[in-house]
């Protein structure tokens, strides 16, 4: 069976990345991943764009294809036509937030075209690993913020 | 400014009390866990003044959860810094370190577009579920299930959560609001990051990230690094800050546009 995807393509501007996270939002939340996780994966979706967008023309477009790998794993893949055909530093500040939303991230550059391709499967919580409770700024916990 | 009359904790011998307590921390007999208890308690019988000042901020589009924490954290410092030599009651006192707390959320954190009170309203009950939830099955619930607890569609709640993101850009636009903010004692960064550093210099532009992390204010930088260079999730983190963790996003989010900002060409 075909794997369920959607693609996006966007001018290359800043002004349309958010649209980047309305579509990765709305299509993974239709796998069951907690919020806060959809939340990152879309954090990870803009950053990757806003990555690929630093570096590609003025007039230029970016791709986006996000993918259904299995009822737990989306991928999201971003590439354009960059100025310089260079995969992002791995060492850089945007390449580890990015590392750290995802599950793996992976950059490839063929003939100008930079692709960024990041996975991201539904993490299990440890039990107390940390939902929200009432602490207050100072540490106490009985005053119900 | 008074605090409300119909607040029980606002009596005569709360008064009384408070004066025992301003008395304790000014004392230079008191042990530091006696001055911590009172500290404590000076706080807890002013919460419902944060209460008071937060619900005047109501139908603004924030959540009254959230607006009561900011109010608690202009509490906290007006506490630690009030010198009852001044004359001033510290109920007096608190109240514009308490406002200004709420206001500078709204500033750092406003809706940055016009987004329609359905989905503001939207927010709120999705931000109210996520905490429920949260607390019913120790993790962040899913899309689906806040639907089914709402009562509403998925895609109402995917609306909310795009709104969410609506809200929190504002700091696209504003300047650091860091830096001179800094009321905790003026900690400088390396103070903050302490065993983090190393995790930073592995980072080769740590040169532009450093004053860019300083000139976030000190919450946000400190979401920063619990999530990416001390790999905590979001609920951790929220759990920590005694946030929820919809604003640990909302923080995130802003802190992240600030960073990107000076960071554009680096990546290359």
């Amino acid at each position: 069976m075909a794997r369920t995807s959607i693609s996006l393509q966007i001018p290359a501007d800043t002004s349309f990345v958010g649209l980047v996270r309305t579509a990765t939002l709305g299509f993974a939340s239709r796998l069951d991943f907690p919020i806060d996780q959809l939340d990152e994966l879309s954090h990870a979706a803009h950053e990757m764009t806003t990555l690929l967008l630093a570096d590609t023309g003025e007039g230029g477009l970016i791709d986006l294809q996000i993918t259904e790998l299995n009822t737990e794993t989306v991928q999201v893949e971003a590439s354009s036509q960059t100025n310089r055909g260079l995969v992002p530093r791995t060492n850089s500040f945007a390449w580890t937030i990015i590392n750290a939303l995802v599950d793996s991230v992976d950059a490839t550059a063929i003939d100008g075209i930079v692709t960024i391709t990041a996975v991201r499967s539904i993490q299990p919580y440890e039990p107390d690993s940390g939902a929200p409770n009432n602490v207050a700024p100072d540490g106490r916990t009985e005053a119900a913020l | 400014m008074n605090p409300p009359q119909t607040t029980t904790s606002w009596t005569e011998e709360s008064k009384v009390r408070e004066k025992e307590l301003i008395a304790i921390l000014a004392s230079d007999t008191a042990s530091d866990s006696e001055k911590q208890a009172a500290r404590d308690e000076l706080v807890t019988i002013h919460i419902p003044l944060v209460e008071f000042l937060a619900r005047r901020f109501r139908d603004r589009g924030e959540s009254p959860e959230d607006l009561r924490q900011v109010g608690m954290i202009g509490l906290i410092k007006a506490v630690d810094r009030y010198d009852p030599d001044r004359g001033a009651e510290l109920s007096t006192f608190a109240t514009p370190t308490i406002v200004g707390e709420i206001k500078r959320h709204f500033r750092d954190h406003g809706w940055s577009v016009r987004v329609p009170r359905r989905l503001q309203e939207l927010r709120m009950k999705i931000s109210a579920a996520t905490d429920e939830l949260s607390q019913k099955t120790g993790r962040p619930p899913t899309v689906n299930e806040l639907a089914e607890h709402l009562e509403i569609t998925p895609q109402e709640v995917v609306e909310g959560l795009e709104s969410a993101q609506a809200y929190s850009t504002s700091s696209l636009d504003s300047p650091g609001s860091g830096g001179g903010t800094s009321d905790e004692g003026n900690a400088t960064l390396m103070d903050t990051l302490g065993d983090d550093d190393e995790a930073i210099d592995l980072i080769v532009n740590r040169e532009t990230l450093r004053p860019l992390l300083d000139a976030l204010d000190d919450r946000e930088r400190t979401i920063i690094i619990s999530r990416f260079f001390k790999n905590q999730t979001q609920a951790q983190i929220a759990k920590e800050v005694g946030v929820s963790q919809m604003h640990v996003s909302r923080l995130l989010n802003s802190a992240l546009a600030q960073l990107r900002e000076g960071l554009e060409e680096d990546a290359y």
